[in-house]
């Protein structure tokens, strides 16, 4: 599916007419939580350039469309790649990428750097954090982690999870974390380790057990969910990052244009509280 | 952060995420 679902007309755009479009390409489905950063500074880029900025997304081969889109793009900054874990698993996955990730982009920088939430259906025994591990434990390979894509951060953390307590997990297999947190809130499930956006309202809500962050700091947004090391988890540290990219070759202006406005987005007060609502943490170092 | 220190960071964590994804026994023709 691609299909080009907003764009943001800045007010300063007429004083740039022929700088032309940028168009920020999305590796996912719209809704999602690397659409919602892409809209979020795509507008704030849009405003700081003074060009117009739209979202689309390109979806399908676990992001690889997207990537080879702006991998092969005509190296004028036009095409910006927005992607995250999944852009540096996929070389390993795919055996037919028609690009090199190590050669193929000029990284722009890095929107947020956030953890990832381990969470539980409701009834896991235990009356918190460290008898849910206890339990975790245990059971080993035969509980049931959700994924939603392989390879993806939610396959992932569960994977050095395992690698930590000493087992396989064994996985159940989703299109995205959405349908696999509702099989986990019916019970269905075990575990699924997920970006805190779409899993914090389930916990908030009573609907699933908040484990563990995976970052060395609470989440700001979550201060009673215990950090893994918290629970005798020290070596579960697993964080994940938003950065754009534009095809190699493209002129160090440019780059340092589309720099400039990045840091101009992420620097907005609005965007740093929305970014905080995603479950962005400050720094790799505290992350 | 500057794109140098994104490069940095991609190039150490391109590692990083090789390494998981080849401990774990995920195989090429389960990814979609």
């Amino acid at each position: 599916m691609v299909a080009a679902l907003s764009s943001f007309l800045p007010m300063q755009a007429h004083a740039q007419p022929s700088a032309g479009v940028i168009t920020i390409v999305v590796p996912y489905a719209a809704g999602g939580g690397t659409d919602a950063v892409a809209r979020l500074v795509g507008e704030k880029m849009s405003s700081a350039m003074g060009r117009p900025v739209i979202v689309e997304n390109v979806v399908g081969a676990g992001g690889t469309i997207a990537n080879e889109r702006v991998a092969r793009s005509t190296p004028d900054g036009s095409s910006v790649l927005i992607n995250h874990t999944a852009l540096l698993s996929a070389p390993s996955l795919f055996s037919n990428l028609r690009y090199d990730t190590k050669t193929a982009f000029e990284p722009i920088g890095l929107v947020n750097i956030a953890p990832l939430l381990l969470v539980g259906r409701k009834s896991i025994p235990g009356s918190g954090p460290k008898d849910f591990v206890a339990w975790i434990k245990e059971q080993g390979p035969k509980i049931t982690f959700a994924h939603g894509g392989v390879g993806t951060n939610s396959q992932l953390c569960p994977v050095l999870i395992g690698n930590v307590l000493g087992f396989k997990p064994v996985f159940a297999a989703y299109r995205g974390s959405g349908p696999a947190l509702v099989d986990l809130i019916a019970g269905q499930i075990d575990l699924l380790c997920d970006q805190a956006t779409s899993a914090l309202p389930h916990v908030q809500a009573g609907a699933l057990h908040g484990i563990a962050v995976t970052s060395k700091v609470r989440l700001e947004q979550a201060p009673d969910i215990p950090t893994a090391a918290e629970i005798g988890l020290s070596d579960l540290v697993y964080t994940f990052w938003h950065g754009l990219y534009v095809a190699k070759g493209t002129p160090k202006d440019t780059i340092a244009a589309l720099n400039a406005a990045l840091r101009a987005a992420v620097s907005d007060p609005g965007v740093r509280a929305k970014l905080k609502g995603l479950g962005r943490t400050r720094s790799r170092r505290t992350a | 952060m500057s794109p140098e220190a994104h490069r940095a960071l991609f190039t150490e964590d391109l590692e990083r995420i090789t390494k998981l994804v080849e401990s774990s026994g995920i195989k090429a023709s389960e990814a979609k």
